[in-house]
């Protein structure tokens, strides 16, 4: 699996749509704490967002905040463009809710406003949920990339002049394995539309999903070493068009993480059986496949001992 | 299911109906509400068999002192097909009804198709079978027997008669093949017993001249009953059947056999004289009393009846004349003797009844009341002389065949002297034709014996021509479309060549090679691009062995190998057979195939070229008949002067005709898909065109017509792709399928 | 006009009668012809009177809804329950080089639509069944040639084609099928056997009992599916009958496209055509470049990025690949995970049908923000609703998620139910 190649198309317009993470889990407490407050995150948001939107006038944005409470739009560039009609509040997705007033208040108020809300009742959810058994501590870090990409395709759906677009992860918590198949659906398909991902971490430790996803879409991935300076990494990296990139010197990856983690243990390993049924992945021989119920009739893998070497498949 | 009809329960063994089928229902049974009869047109593939008997099985059940169905084919493969249908309608209605709804169905086939004497059985033609029976179990053969053991005599027919009238058999649905098992086990012979059953059957399947040749029919299906319901299946061709029946041809070789037997029951009348006198003055007797020998006579010993109509012989005695052996025979040989002479006509005559008896009467003494019986009369000669061999005497029986028509009938017929055949002046080939030039003689006492008489067919166009020919009043005519959910049959009008230029087989075109060329491309392109089978129809014999040597020497017969393996039918049987299992074979491994073959040969009446077997059929030419023939110049005059149909009509209609049941071949079900292509320049007029049936014109469009070859293929080749896809072939939302819940609503439909 | 008199270049009067006796309503036809086959795709639909302006002057259809409707029938027909395919697939393609093929009804000829989307095929073959193999066989002059074995790479594949095209004779269907047994006997029992026939012949020249062949490939398991360029065959009709295979027939190019396509993603697989079992793999780490070291595949010194085995740290450049020191399988897990969406399919959307409580009716895509339909001043077409989630998605996201993403984004954004997928 090469990188996958980005054709340079006319490198003016691009898109850019941004899944945010909020969980307050990883930004209030066990996370950047004191040190780098999601207050200071959204304002260096605000003008990162605001000097791509200035490096060309039909430049798109949108904004999808990814927290333990569902995923959001808050904030589309394109809809205040097109008019009070696609701008219309929706209850059940808080989509971006009153766009229309950006001209007289500048994206930055709103965007605050915006994330604020959403942080706070995040943070008010995940503190009322304290008492009453465990709360949700993962971010659906899958379902911020699916609607991503949904939104992109609307875009390349669109009017011509049609906009490059890519994708940027700003993430900090650790991978959740249930996410897997759709983290990995998501990337595939983020793949074949040439869509490059760009991520960022700001936790504390690398995601291995979001590097394969970089590796896989030929996006960039970073970790900031000092986390309180995003808006210098992102004006640095992720804010190079497509065109750009073939020019500069962008960080060069670390070797990716390719090793599949197990469906019993959930365990990393680099040697282990897979079901021929269903593909999953097993760190030890089982009679049964637990995924798909499959019995094994032949008894064919044999410890590492047996010499299965003259076996050819082909 | 089942669903009320207007007040009739019909069973129907299937799930679906379609449309049409109940359109044709309805209009069966008005028919058989108002005691009359139908003609009924429905194409073929739309279940047309079952939904008669169908309708007419659930019609007995409602009615009780109904008759028996009569259901009459062209073919045993036909009578067969048939009995399975019935098989399984007679199951659901069981299933539905329990044991009240059993019925006794069978099919009757001559002795060849039924016997299961171990020797004769094997025997080859239908003669033979027949004559080696009668060997066996003539009466004076068993009587004999009875006193010498030596007799050889058929152990199933001994069984069958031992037991009499109780050899029955249960109810049931017996093929051909069940009455042969059943009989085997039980040591009855299955064709007396089947004979015996027809009494007793509610449904009878056997052939058209069972009930259409007055010598068949006179023996077989006397004693049917007036409630009856007849059913005259693929009967397009019904008038020609007619015809059939009352014609005769007698030919050289006929006369001198006739001498020869003549000489021969000579000495045996001489031999009786001195032996056994008294024999022949018994039958004397029993002929001066004018007793009818049809009817007092046991059934086995039935073998010849009466050419002529029942109700044309008259009750009376046999003419002094000829009730004497020796008197009679000498009368025969006057009779030969004047054929004879008029066969050494040099040049062709042709004349009616009245003229040549008229001239018989003058030449040799011999008048129109006596000839009538003389056939009556060698029967009964025949059976008072013990002959058995009633094969060797076939020359004299058609004589007296010949005889008793033409003294019978004085209306309708045509007797014409050919001394050589049209196309071979040189070769003396004389030929005495008696031709029945009206075809609603040999059927006008079937309509007026049977309460309703349907006649059905897929190809009935134009539908009121029939009753003219016939000479009905039908209470029902209807012609039904076909409900189809795609285009599953593709016919194209192809009027020019690739070089634009018109291809017809008239008359002054046909040996044109331009013709011959253009119509040679179009199959070599329609080889390449039609899958599987295509089948080629030409106007004869003549012509196709003449187009197919200029395709040799141009090498597109070559070419069209190259795609296809090409198999011809011939004027032999078994070659012809042989030829089609092979293109069969051919279609169904993949190698493809090209059956040539003639419109009105064997193969376009009787076989089917559906699914892979023929995915094109092209009809090179409009299938005329052979317009000089003097047979059809004398029908075509009469039925002008008594009919008023015009002589072009009537020949267009019998060519269309042709050409419609030779490219419906093509199309048995509505599964299948087919393409047609009528190849020639005529098919572009109206008066031709139009004549076609209802169910191929409604898919002929506008923009299939007048095609060149180029354009056909176009077509060819989108309709192949198109017919490929993958299609539901359950849509009952669309209407062109009824299910049981369709039939409860209302019914506002008339289809017409 | 032209003057009064008789015409010097037209035909003699008499044939001029002639003609005009022998087709005497031709003319009368002619007016009622139908319009040429070009224009008649237009005639037919009148598909202009479907098209409004938008705001961003783009053509777009009118009421959309029913059109909608008909696409969306496609994915409904897919089985949308979890059911067991065949993910380990050993497909050998037989493609039809016969002279049929050279024929020019597709542009530029059959032989070359054939090759560029066999080529299409293969990369969509391997993109999602990575650990299946794939060889061909070209049916020319009437034998069997096998152009490449089986194996995983689809660059030598498509490689051996191109240098191979030319057709010439006959096609022998029952050959192929033989070659192609041949190519299938050796493969592990739990892999799935397939044989998919591009064919153009109407027609195959057999030198022995085609339906021999046949038997023997039902026998062997060997799904058999036909892809044909002009019409139906019976032979092949029985043949992909018999094996469970499918039989299509393209119409266009694009349609061929589509029909090779349907052969990319694993096929229902019963549980006797191949039984489970284990597999071991290896999952070799990436290695940073830089790294100079001997690769097991070329042979050759590379300072690239590399795959170490981890069974006998062996160097490999590519997965996935088998181990050439060891022969262990080596995959990364993102080749596994290709094939994971064909096991977890999204549950289809249902289509809203509008009730009095319209009035709580989200008015924009869940998915990506677009307008819906059933509000007022909304778009046409038709409103999904997700049966887990509950979620409103547009029409072109039920095609995207169910088709290309097969995630669905309202699923992803709550906490997983009991019947969800695992992983």
């Amino acid at each position: 699996m090469a990188q996958g190649t980005v054709p340079s198309r006319t490198d003016d317009v691009s898109l850019m749509v941004i899944t945010l993470e909020i969980n307050p889990y990883i930004w209030d407490k066990h996370g950047m704490g004191a040190a780098f407050s999601i207050q200071a995150m959204v304002e260096q948001m605000i003008i990162f967002v605001n000097s791509y939107l200035l490096l060309h006038h039909q430049n798109q944005v949108a904004i999808i905040t990814a927290g333990t409470e569902g995923c959001a739009y808050i904030f589309d560039s394109a809809a205040s463009k097109q008019g009070p009609s696609n701008a219309q509040p929706a209850a059940t997705n808080g989509s971006a809710n009153g766009v229309s007033e950006e001209g007289e208040r500048g994206i930055g108020s709103i965007l605050a406003s915006r994330i604020q809300r959403v942080v706070s009742e995040a943070e008010q959810k995940w503190k009322d949920g304290g008492s009453g058994g465990e709360p949700n501590r993962t971010t659906y870090l899958s379902g911020a990339l699916s609607m991503a990409l949904c939104y992109v395709q609307r875009c390349l759906r669109g009017p011509k002049p049609q906009p490059q677009p890519r994708m940027l992860c700003i993430h900090g918590s650790p991978d959740a394995p249930q996410q897997y198949i759709a983290t990995m659906n998501a990337m595939f398909s983020a793949q074949k539309l040439q869509v490059p991902i760009d991520v960022c971490m700001i936790g504390g430790q690398d995601s291995a999903f979001l590097q394969q996803a970089a590796h896989l879409t030929g996006g960039l991935y970073q970790k900031p070493p000092r986390p309180e300076a995003l808006l210098q990494y992102l004006l640095m990296v992720p804010a190079m068009d497509l065109h750009s990139r073939q020019f500069l010197l962008a960080p060069r990856p670390a070797g990716v993480d390719f090793r599949a983690s197990c469906f019993c243990h959930k365990k990393t390993i680099d040697l282990g059986f897979v079901c021929s049924v269903c593909l999953s992945i097993f760190c030890q021989f089982s009679r049964e496949c637990s995924t798909c119920g499959a019995v094994y009739t032949m008894a064919r893998p044999t410890p590492a001992a047996g010499a299965k070497r003259k076996e050819p498949e082909a | 299911m089942k669903f009320n009809l207007e007040g009739l329960t019909v069973y129907f063994p299937y799930e679906y109906l379609y449309p049409e089928q109940y359109s044709y229902m309805l209009e069966v049974k008005r028919a058989l509400d108002a005691k009359g009869h139908g003609l009924l047109e429905m194409p073929t593939g739309t279940g047309k068999t079952i939904t008669l008997l169908s309708l007419i099985t659930s019609y007995q059940l409602a009615h009780p002192d109904m008759g028996k169905l009569i259901y009459c084919t062209r073919t045993v493969h036909e009578m067969e097909k048939v009995l399975e249908e019935l098989r399984k309608l007679q199951a659901y209605q069981e299933k539905e009804l329990g044991k009240q709804a059993q019925i006794l169905a069978l099919g009757l086939s001559s002795r060849k198709n039924l016997c299961i004497h171990p020797t004769i059985s094997g025997e080859g033609s239908r003669e033979n079978v027949d004559a080696g029976c009668r060997k066996l179990t003539a009466t004076w053969v068993r009587s004999a027997a009875a006193e010498n053991p030596d007799i050889e005599l058929c152990d199933f027919f001994e069984g069958y008669e031992k037991k009499g009238a109780d050899a029955l058999l249960p109810a049931g649905v017996y093929t051909l093949h069940d009455m042969k098992v059943f009989g085997r086990q039980k040591g009855w012979c299955p064709y007396f017993l089947a004979r015996h059953m027809i009494t007793f059957a509610n449904v009878v399947i056997y052939n058209y001249q069972y009930m259409l040749d007055p010598k068949v029919a006179g023996v077989i299906s006397r004693e049917l009953e007036k409630e009856c319901v007849v059913v005259f299946d693929e009967a397009h061709n019904i008038d020609n059947v007619c015809i059939e029946a009352l014609s005769v041809n007698l030919r050289q070789q006929t006369l001198d056999g006739a001498q020869r037997n003549l000489t021969k029951l000579g000495q045996v009348v001489e031999k009786f004289k001195a032996t056994d006198a008294d024999r022949l003055r018994a039958e004397y007797n029993r002929l001066v009393e004018g007793l009818a020998q049809r009817g007092t006579l046991p059934q086995n010993d039935q073998m010849l009846a009466n050419p002529a109509l029942p109700d044309d012989i008259l009750r009376e005695a046999v003419p002094g004349n000829i009730r004497r052996a020796e008197h009679f025979l000498a009368f025969l040989k006057r009779f030969v003797q004047y054929l004879k002479r008029r066969m050494g006509a040099q040049q062709v005559e042709s004349e009616g009844p009245l003229s040549f008896l008229d001239d018989l009467n003058n030449s040799a003494g011999i008048d129109a009341k006596t000839l009538k019986f003389c056939y009556d009369r060698l029967h009964s000669l025949m059976l008072t002389l013990e002959i058995t061999d009633t094969e060797e005497f076939h020359h004299l029986t058609l004589v007296c065949d010949f005889g008793t028509l033409v003294g019978t009938y004085t209306q309708g017929f045509a007797i014409i002297i050919e001394p050589f055949d049209e196309r071979m002046p040189h070769i003396s080939d004389p030929v005495m034709q008696l031709s029945c030039l009206d075809s609603s003689l040999a059927i006008k006492p079937v309509f007026e014996r049977f309460q309703s008489v349907i006649i059905t067919s897929g190809t009935l166009s134009p539908i009121e021509l029939y009753p003219r020919l016939l000479n009905f009043n039908p209470v029902t005519i209807q012609s039904f479309a076909m409900s189809l959910t795609r285009d599953c049959l593709c016919p194209m009008v192809l009027s020019r060549g690739s070089d634009q230029l018109p291809v017809s087989t008239k008359f002054d075109m046909r040996s044109d090679p331009g013709v011959v060329r253009n119509y040679g491309r179009l199959l070599v392109e329609m080889a390449q691009a039609v899958p599987d089978g295509i089948v080629c129809f030409f106007v004869s014999y003549s012509y196709m062995d003449a187009i197919i040597n200029s395709w040799n020497e141009m090498g597109i017969l070559k070419e069209i190998m190259q795609h296809k393996l090409v198999f011809i039918e011939t004027q032999d049987v078994v070659e012809t057979t042989l030829a089609l299992d092979n293109y069969r074979r051919a279609c169904d491994c993949g190698r493809g195939a090209v059956f040539f073959s003639v419109a009105r040969g064997k193969v376009a009446e009787g076989i089917d070229f559906d699914r892979h077997y023929g995915r094109l059929v092209i009809m090179y030419g409009v299938p005329f008949q052979y317009t000089l023939s003097r047979i059809l110049r004398a029908r075509l005059e009469y039925l002008r002067d008594t009919f008023q149909i015009k002589e072009n009509d009537f020949l267009t209609f019998d060519a269309i005709r042709q050409a419609a049941q030779c490219v419906g071949r093509v199309i048995r079900s509505k599964s299948d898909y087919g393409m047609m292509i009528f190849a020639d320049k005529r098919y572009q007029r109206h008066d031709k065109r139009s004549k076609l049936p209802n169910w191929i014109l409604s898919q002929l469009k506008d923009s299939h017509m007048n095609l060149s070859t180029d354009m056909a293929l176009h077509i060819a080749r989108e309709y192949l792709r198109r017919m490929a896809q993958p299609f539901d072939s359950l849509s009952v939302d669309t209407g062109t399928l009824l299910n049981e819940a369709a039939l409860q609503r209302p019914q506002p439909m008339e289809v017409g | 006009m032209s003057p009064a008199g008789p015409h010097p270049q037209g035909p003699p009067a008499d044939a001029l009668l002639q003609d005009a006796e022998e087709d005497g309503d031709l003319e009368a036809e002619e007016a009622g012809r139908d319009a040429r086959a070009w224009e008649r795709e237009y005639a037919d639909e009148r598909s202009w009177e479907m098209l409004q302006e938008d705001d961003a002057g783009l053509l777009r259809a009118l009421d959309v809804t029913a059109q909608q409707r008909e696409r969306r029938r496609r994915h409904l027909a897919a089985p949308a329950a979890r059911i067991r395919r065949g993910m380990i697939r050993y497909l050998v393609l037989v493609v039809d080089l016969s002279r049929a093929a050279a024929e020019v009804d597709f542009h530029p000829s059959r032989m070359a639509v054939v090759a560029a989307l066999v080529e299409v095929f293969i990369r969509e073959f391997f993109d999602q069944n990575p650990l299946s193999h794939l060889g061909i066989i070209a049916l020319r002059a009437g034998v069997a040639q096998r152009l490449t074995e089986l194996s995983g790479s689809p660059q030598s594949h498509i490689t051996a084609l191109k240098a191979s095209l030319g057709a010439d004779g006959e096609a022998s269907l029952q050959n192929g099928l033989d070659l192609a047994r041949a190519a299938l006997a050796p493969i592990p029992a739990y892999g799935h056997r397939e044989v998919v026939v591009v064919s153009s012949a109407l027609t195959t020249c057999d030198p022995g009992d085609i339906h021999a062949a046949i038997a023997a490939c039902k026998k062997h398991r060997i799904r058999c599916s036909v892809v044909g360029l002009a019409a139906e065959v019976y032979i092949c009709a029985t043949l992909a009958r018999l094996t469970g295979g499918t039989y299509t027939i393209a119409t266009s190019e694009g349609h061929l496209r589509d029909l090779l396509l349907e052969h990319a993603p694993p096929p229902p697989a019963l549980q006797q055509d191949a039984p489970a079992s284990l597999i071991r793999m290896g999952f070799p780490q990436r290695q940073p470049d830089g790294a100079a070291s001997i690769c097991a595949c070329h042979a050759d010194l590379r300072l690239d990025g590399a795959y170490v085995c981890p069974r006998c740290k062996a160097r490999v450049c590519e997965l996935p690949t088998e181990c050439h020191v060891c022969s262990i399988t080596l995959m990364s897990s993102p080749h596994l995970a290709r094939s994971y969406h064909h096991l977890f399919p999204v549950p289809p959307y249902d289509e809203w049908q509008a009730s009095s409580s319209s009035a709580a009716l989200p008015a924009t895509c869940f998915a990506c923000q677009a307008g819906l339909p059933g509000v007022a001043g909304g778009a046409t077409g038709v409103r999904l609703v997700c049966p887990r989630c509950a979620r409103h998605f547009c029409f072109d996201c039920d095609a995207i998620v169910h088709e290309s993403l097969h995630n669905c984004p309202g699923c992803e954004c709550r906490p997983a139910a009991p019947d969800d997928p695992p992983g």
